[in-house]
């Protein structure tokens, strides 16, 4: 495998010298950038120049992560090419959140073959129930098959998310690559780091992924009674109370939620994945320390056991709600990761709206609120 | 301190390109203070979100808080308010919780209970039968039912009970333990007991037969088949025309039902036609059963023929000499074969020997469970003391839970003859002594029997009987469930006590009472007055004790009129006194006794005496004690408020050997306290009698009463009172009681 990564901004062009000879049939291309595209359009007509054969996935982003820096307005870009990994592409449009589960299955199933070894999903992120896709994902596929990705971003104004789709970008989007032979090695890991706040709340009213009331109380206003304030930010502002769902399933018994709209007329809030009605609930908030430990934990939990050294490439999705908690100290999590990974190691990723990786069963769900890592190579 | 900077501040001056050695250039400078001044906003940012979600998660965990408190409050009212007993056990048999009826049932507070088994409580057979109970309800997994009887450790009741066991699981599904509910059935359990004596009567001799309100025949007992031939399929679902016989006519009829209509009930001779046919004469009695409601919803009617009636005739006979409910010889009967055996004594020269056996206790019985249930107790002791006694041997029922048994034919030697009776006695005890079954209910009872050994020496039956019976009352009093003889001593003194009894009602009139005078006096040995003391004076017995004949007053009501002849007399005595200077200031005390006090006219009768003798009020001062003063407080305080309206004193004589506490004292319109003598004794040697009575003059002090030491008799005493500051002594250190001449010639003596 041969790897490259690469970074865009508007004012100072690419960072070097896009290189052409990685362009092939066998390569795969990952590209986050602002959700602003128009800006970036320069530098993707240069790609789409230079990798004309390449398969291409990406999305928009809450920030690009390239190296050990967090950039906005830019594009983080890496280029590898397979030797013996053979890729496929497949992305279907999604309008309404309620399909979720029936595009994730079609994804699934059209990928699905005896020697698919993984998929890196990315989805738009506002018009999908993570939770539901994720399901659909699994429930098509053998429990072997690692699954991960992430949903698009958009900064902190949950507007306008895109992902690639032949080779530009789409709203209303979900785009799967599938790795195939034995030849691929993929390492996942996953942690949040948050605390649980206040007393635990049952939900008494939610429709999928909306919630409506807590205890019989509007949800809504309950959020508004903890931000005081900062309020006036919602939603993004709401992603300082992430909200914890009791689950025996997880390894520390919990489901995170991360707020992706609010509905003022209704009070209702909408969740990147679903809220069961009658299940219980507690905020959660964020603990510096606990954040970046997780970001530590998650690379801690990366197999590299049949990594024989050589390109390794790293692609760290993390929770738009985390940069939102740490501010400037949001690279001290990417510092975090980097340290525990291996040293001739490239990382790329972005602030995303959720993430998608296994849980401890193996089978894939949504996530939220955590740093989400993904490491490929070849064997 | 710190090494290096701040890593955040590093990497920023790391993104801008600067040295922290170097200063910056300015634009640089401002791009770098911007992203600093933003880091300094997140922070306050930051701090504002988690001081602000911390205050209201602790708000809403305050809130969740008082609501579980306040919740858990209604539970718990409500557990407490449960009438029926609740508990709930671990799976160890150990108590978690339990409510106030249950409580009751232990005679235990909850907080003594929780932690213990029900070994700690009950016997360890009644506790594995528990424990055994619990375990079944947690193998069952579901309800599991009982009834038991249970004693209310509280106040003593019984009831029955039925117990409901669940095991209880929490939200988890992890086991807590047993819950156990009981129930008070007692009333239901009754009911049942009387609807089965109810279906028994039903079935008795006399034919029956229930109708509905419409006269249909609903049930008919099988006196009814034997003496009309008609089978209950046969009559039931008819009416009672059935055995009409055609010789009434429908004057008669109408007559019955108006009567029957009126007054619920109608009773007469009738005629009626058995199924073969034979026409009889019968005995109709018919009552109407009404609802609560008072509207008729059955009739019951009993018939008897002539026959029954012949046989009802010859119970009634029976009547005369047996006791109905146990088929005993009656008293009558009892008396007549107790003179045959003391004649057989007389002539055989045998002992016998008559035992009064009384149950204890019996009361509650009747009290707690009824009549009917008492008298299948009579019913069933009447059965063990025939199994206790041979042929010849007699057993009655006197009435009550009264029984006398007369053994016949003892050894001819009065003790050996007592050690006989002894055994039969013993043997009647335990036999009594054996649980019962009284309908549903399981019951122990005792017994208590006075004996007394009879040959014929002149007694009557009545004496043997009142001996017996003495004895039996000596059982009684020695704690119950035993055995005792009479003893000719026990006469001896009861007839001494008759007749000092006869003697002291005559003492009055006879004029055997006088008063002594016991001097009290101050500091200086200035008189101050004295104590009237009653005397009486026999003229054969000599000089009898107060200590003998006041309690006999006491039990007996004289105390009246003999209190009533101490105060006139003691009245007469001040009056006589005014003539004298010498003796006009003298104040007079006398004793009171309790019975006396509470007399309605007591006020009136203090009144009368002070104006009929027209004297100084002030000098009458009246003693009481203090267990008489300590009963109904709130009379006591009224009855000396009106005392003191005349103007009389108070002394509270005795005063130490009681209760007496300073809240009530301070109520009361006392003059003077009194030291009883048994503090003043040893005051020189006891020091704990010393505190007594330096505490008894410091509260007369700080109640600002008088206070007077009784019984001084060395100068030592006087001299410790005097030290102590009590200044006023009676005893006989100064005189004893004497008589009024020898008192006043004391008192001219100086």
């Amino acid at each position: 495998m041969l790897l490259s990564t690469y970074q865009y901004t508007p004012a100072g062009g690419w960072d070097k010298p896009l290189d052409s000879a990685l362009d092939s049939d066998s390569t795969l291309l990952i590209v986050f950038g602002a959700s602003d595209a128009d800006a970036l359009i320069s530098g993707i007509a240069d790609l789409r120049r230079i990798f004309p054969r390449s398969i291409w996935t990406g999305c928009s982003t809450a920030g690009e992560i390239y190296g050990h820096s967090l950039e906005d307005n830019t594009l983080a870009v890496a280029v590898m090419k397979f030797t013996h990994t053979i890729l496929r592409l497949t992305a279907s449009e999604i309008i309404d959140p309620n399909i979720s589960f029936q595009v994730g299955s079609y994804l699934a199933s059209t990928l699905h073959a005896p020697d698919l070894r993984g998929i890196f999903v990315l989805s738009d992120g506002l018009s999908v129930n993570g939770s539901e896709l994720a399901k659909g994902l699994s429930q098509n596929l053998p429990q072997d098959v690692v699954v991960t990705g992430g949903l698009a971003g958009d900064g902190d104004r949950f507007k306008k998310t895109w992902v690639l789709v032949d080779k530009a970008p789409r709203s209303n989007h979900v785009v799967a690559v599938g790795l195939y032979g034995e030849h691929v090695g993929i390492a996942h890991g996953s942690r949040g780091g948050w605390d649980v706040l206040g007393p635990e709340r049952e939900v008494t009213h939610s429709e999928g992924n909306v919630l409506y009331n807590l205890d019989g109380q509007p949800a809504l206003a309950l959020y508004k009674k903890y931000l005081g304030e900062r309020s006036a930010g919602l939603p993004a502002t709401g992603l300082l109370f992430p909200l914890a769902i009791r689950n025996d399933l997880e390894q520390d018994g919990l489901t995170v939620r991360t707020i992706l709209s609010v509905n003022e007329a209704d009070n209702s809030i909408t969740f990147a994945g679903d809220i069961p009605q009658g299940s219980f609930v507690r905020l959660m908030r964020a603990n510096f320390e606990r954040l970046i430990d997780g970001a530590s934990d998650a690379v801690g939990q990366l197999a590299f056991e049949d990594y024989p050294g050589g390109p390794l490439l790293t692609v760290a999705i993390s929770c738009v709600g985390r940069r939102l908690v740490l501010t400037q100290r949001i690279e001290e999590e990417i510092e975090a990761v980097l340290d525990g990974l291996p040293p001739r190691c490239d990382l790329i990723g972005y602030y995303s709206y959720g993430e998608l990786s296994p849980l401890a069963s193996g089978r894939c769900d949504l996530h939220n609120q955590t740093m989400t890592l993904t490491s490929f190579w070849e064997k | 301190m710190n090494k290096g900077l701040n890593p955040l501040l590093a990497r920023q001056l790391r993104k801008h390109g600067l040295d922290e050695q170097l200063p910056p250039d300015a634009a640089i400078w401002s791009n770098l203070l911007s992203v600093i001044d933003q880091a300094y906003r997140d922070a306050d940012q930051e701090r504002y979100t988690l001081e602000r979600s911390l205050a209201i998660s602790s708000e809403e965990m305050h809130a969740l808080y008082q609501n579980q408190k306040s919740s858990y409050a209604r539970l718990r009212t409500l557990f407490e308010t449960i009438q029926d007993l609740v508990w709930l056990k671990s799976p160890d048999g150990v108590y978690l919780t339990c409510n106030p009826m249950f409580e009751r049932s232990f005679g235990a507070k909850e907080a003594e209970i929780v932690g213990k088994t029900d070994y700690d409580f009950m016997d360890k057979k009644r506790a594995d039968l528990f424990r055994e109970r619990d375990r079944t309800a947690l193998a069952n997994g579901g309800l599991s039912v009982n009834e038991e009887w249970v004693t209310f450790a509280d106040d003593g009741h019984l009831a029955a009970v039925e117990v409901v066991k669940t095991p209880v699981h929490d939200e988890s599904g992890q086991l807590i333990g047993v819950l156990g509910i009981a129930r008070d059935i007692t009333d239901r359990k009754r009911t049942e007991a009387e609807l089965r004596i109810a279906a028994v009567a039903f079935e008795s001799q006399e034919s029956m037969m229930i109708t509905d309100a419409d006269g249909v025949i609903l049930r008919v007992n099988q006196p009814f088949t034997k003496i009309n031939g008609y089978t209950s399929e046969e009559a039931v679902g008819q009416t009672p025309r059935l055995l009409k016989s055609g010789r009434h006519n429908a004057d008669f009829y109408r007559a019955m039902w108006e009567t029957l209509q009126r007054t619920g009930a109608w009773q007469g001779e009738v005629w009626n036609r058995r199924k073969n046919g034979e026409v009889y004469p019968g005995w109709r009695s018919i009552s109407a059963v009404k609802g609560g409601d008072g509207v008729v919803t059955h009739y019951i009617g009993a018939l008897s023929d002539m026959t029954e009636r012949k046989a009802a005739e010859e119970s009634i006979e029976n009547l005369a000499f047996y006791d109905p409910l146990t088929g005993l010889p009656n008293r009558r009967l009892l008396m007549d074969r107790l003179q045959q055996s003391l004649a057989s004594s007389a002539r055989s020269g045998r002992k016998g020997a008559l035992l009064f056996i009384d149950l204890d206790n019996f009361k509650d019985i009747n009290d707690t469970l009824g009549h009917d249930i008492g008298d299948l107790l009579l019913q069933q002791t009447a059965q063990r003391l025939e199994s206790c006694l041979r042929e010849v041997d007699t057993v009655s029922r006197l009435g009550g839970d009264e029984f006398v048994v007369v053994l016949e034919g003892l050894s001819e030697h009065a003790l050996e003859a007592a050690a006989q009776t002894k055994t039969v006695g013993e043997k009647i005890l335990a036999t009594l002594g054996q649980p019962y079954q009284l309908a549903t209910h399981e019951y122990h009872s005792t017994s208590s029997i006075g004996a007394t050994i009879f040959s014929d020496h002149g007694q009557s039956g009545g004496d043997l009987l009142k001996q017996a019976d003495i004895a039996m009352y000596q059982a009684k009093k020695a704690g119950r469930n035993t055995l005792r003889f009479f003893d000719p001593q026990m006469q001896v003194s009861i007839t001494a006590r008759v007749s000092l009894e006869s003697e002291l009602r005559k003492a009055l009139e006879n004029q055997q009472f006088h008063l002594h005078y016991q001097i009290q006096v101050d500091s200086s040995h200035r008189p101050l007055g004295a104590e009237a003391l009653i005397r009486w004076i026999h003229p054969l017995r000599g000089m009898v004790s107060p200590a003998q004949f006041i309690p006999l007053a006491e039990e007996t009501g004289l105390i009246l009129p003999i209190g009533l002849w101490v105060l006139e007399t003691a009245c007469a005595q001040l009056k006589a006194w005014q003539q004298d200077a010498l003796t006009r200031d003298l104040v007079l005390a006398v004793n009171v006794s309790a019975k006396q006090f509470r007399q309605a006219d007591f006020v009136a009768q203090v009144q009368a005496a002070v104006q009929h003798h027209a004297i100084n009020p002030i000098l009458l001062k009246l003693e009481l004690t203090e267990g008489m003063l300590l009963e109904n407080i709130e009379d006591t305080i009224a009855t000396m408020n009106a005392l003191k309206e005349i103007g009389v004193q108070f002394s509270l004589d005795d005063f130490g050997t009681g209760y007496s506490s300073l809240q009530y004292l301070k109520r009361l319109p006392l003059d003077q306290l009194k030291i009883d003598q048994s503090f003043v004794r040893d005051i020189a040697i006891d020091s704990s009698d010393k505190a007594i009575v330096r505490t008894i003059i410091a509260m007369a002090q700080s109640l600002d009463m008088d206070v007077i030491a009784e019984g001084v008799e060395t100068e030592e005493q006087r001299q410790f009172l005097l030290d102590e500051g009590c200044t006023h002594y009676q005893g006989y250190l100064f005189s004893k009681p004497v008589p009024i001449e020898q008192f006043e010639a004391l008192l001219k003596q100086g």
